[in-house]
């Protein structure tokens, strides 16, 4: 594969071919949506803030200057998620659930497929995103931007409109945070 | 190399953010200092977490792409639109420059111009005449009401004369 394959997609979604677009939309889905989802969590519908991102997106297609389609992305989300912060939604809690009655802690369980493993690494998952979401919304968008998308700390800072040194002072006080919260998990096994 | 600064340099030499100079300095910090040491493996772990995603469901991605086709649309309506005005609204431009060009060179008004200003006289001529046929029928009116008026004295005299006589 190229290594920006992104941008012919893109290219072909301006010349008209429709099945880029959804290439496009593959080939972000997963740190774009990982980052919705925790940043949404208990604020909303994320498959709804990842759709309409994609539809903001589409329609200031013109004003993209091809340098980092992921971090313009990340930047259409973050604005959308802080309007959607500010119409005052109600918000819930992770274990409460949803509109598909699915707890939203269940939808992170771990990687490995051992069902003892799973448990454990279901339980850690749930530990993690429960200490993620308890970090204070700049701090957990610039964990999330790093982690799920692995964005430099240079976009960060311009996505947040902060200085660079901002944003890592923000990552350290979000790491702190974490190894507090996670410090079990660090030194119990 | 204060620990604040090294904590900031692991976190940016991890996302490739520091030159070769700054990845020499980072390295002989580490060498010397456990804290950091831990720091950065303890980042390291921090943040190779990352949330699991379940593949985008077909309605969304149809939606998108229903959104991407759309747009599509509109944009060749639009792009329409502007060359169908483009003539015009360069036609117009033309003129314009044509007239102010006229004017700065002759000192006077251009031929469009000028027609405008005859045509402004002749509405004028015409607003002055039907202010005078209206002052006219006006006056007109204001005789007949005179003349009813000496009629209605004259018949008052009459009934008068005609009463005093009986």
């Amino acid at each position: 594969m190229k290594e920006q394959p992104e941008l012919e997609w893109l290219e072909q979604y301006r010349q008209g071919d429709v099945q880029a677009l959804g290439l496009l939309v593959e080939h972000f889905r997963r740190p774009l949506f990982g980052f919705i989802l925790r940043m949404t969590e208990g604020r909303g519908d994320p498959e709804e803030v990842f759709q309409e991102v994609w539809f903001r997106a589409i329609r200031n297609l013109g004003k993209y200057k091809p340098k980092s389609f992921l971090s313009w992305l990340f930047r259409i989300a973050h604005n959308l998620i802080i309007d959607r912060a500010r119409s005052a939604r109600p918000m819930r809690s992770l274990n409460e659930a949803g509109e598909d009655e699915t707890p939203l802690e269940e939808r992170l369980p771990g990687s490995t497929h051992d069902p003892a493993e799973l448990t454990v690494a279901a339980d850690l998952g749930q530990r993690i995103a429960r200490a993620v979401g308890g970090l204070p919304v700049e701090q957990r968008e610039v964990f999330l931007m790093r982690t799920e998308a692995g964005l430099p700390f240079k976009e960060i800072a311009k996505i947040q409109n902060i200085s660079i040194n901002t944003a890592l002072a923000r990552m350290q006080y979000a790491l702190a945070k974490l190894r507090e919260e996670l410090k079990d998990d660090y030194h119990g096994s | 190399m204060k620990c604040d600064k090294a904590q900031n340099w692991i976190l940016l030499d991890q996302t490739g953010e520091l030159n070769g100079r700054q990845v020499k300095q980072l390295r002989d910090h580490l060498s010397g200092c456990a804290a950091c040491r831990q720091f950065q493996g303890e980042a390291a772990e921090l943040l190779g977490i990352k949330a699991r995603v379940n593949p985008t469901p077909d309605h969304i991605l149809h939606a998108i792409r229903l959104a991407g086709a759309r747009e599509h649309v509109r944009e060749k309506d639009s792009d329409g639109m502007l060359v169908f005005w483009r003539p015009l609204a360069a036609a117009a431009a033309a003129l314009l420059l044509v007239v102010l060009s006229w004017s700065m060179i002759t000192g006077r008004d251009a031929p469009p111009v000028q027609l405008a200003k005859e045509w402004d006289n002749g509405i004028d001529e015409k607003l002055e005449s039907l202010e005078t046929m209206i002052s006219s029928a006006s006056y007109e009116i204001e005789y007949e009401y005179e003349w009813y008026e000496e009629d209605a004295d004259e018949l008052a005299a009459l009934l008068l004369y005609m009463e005093e006589s009986t």
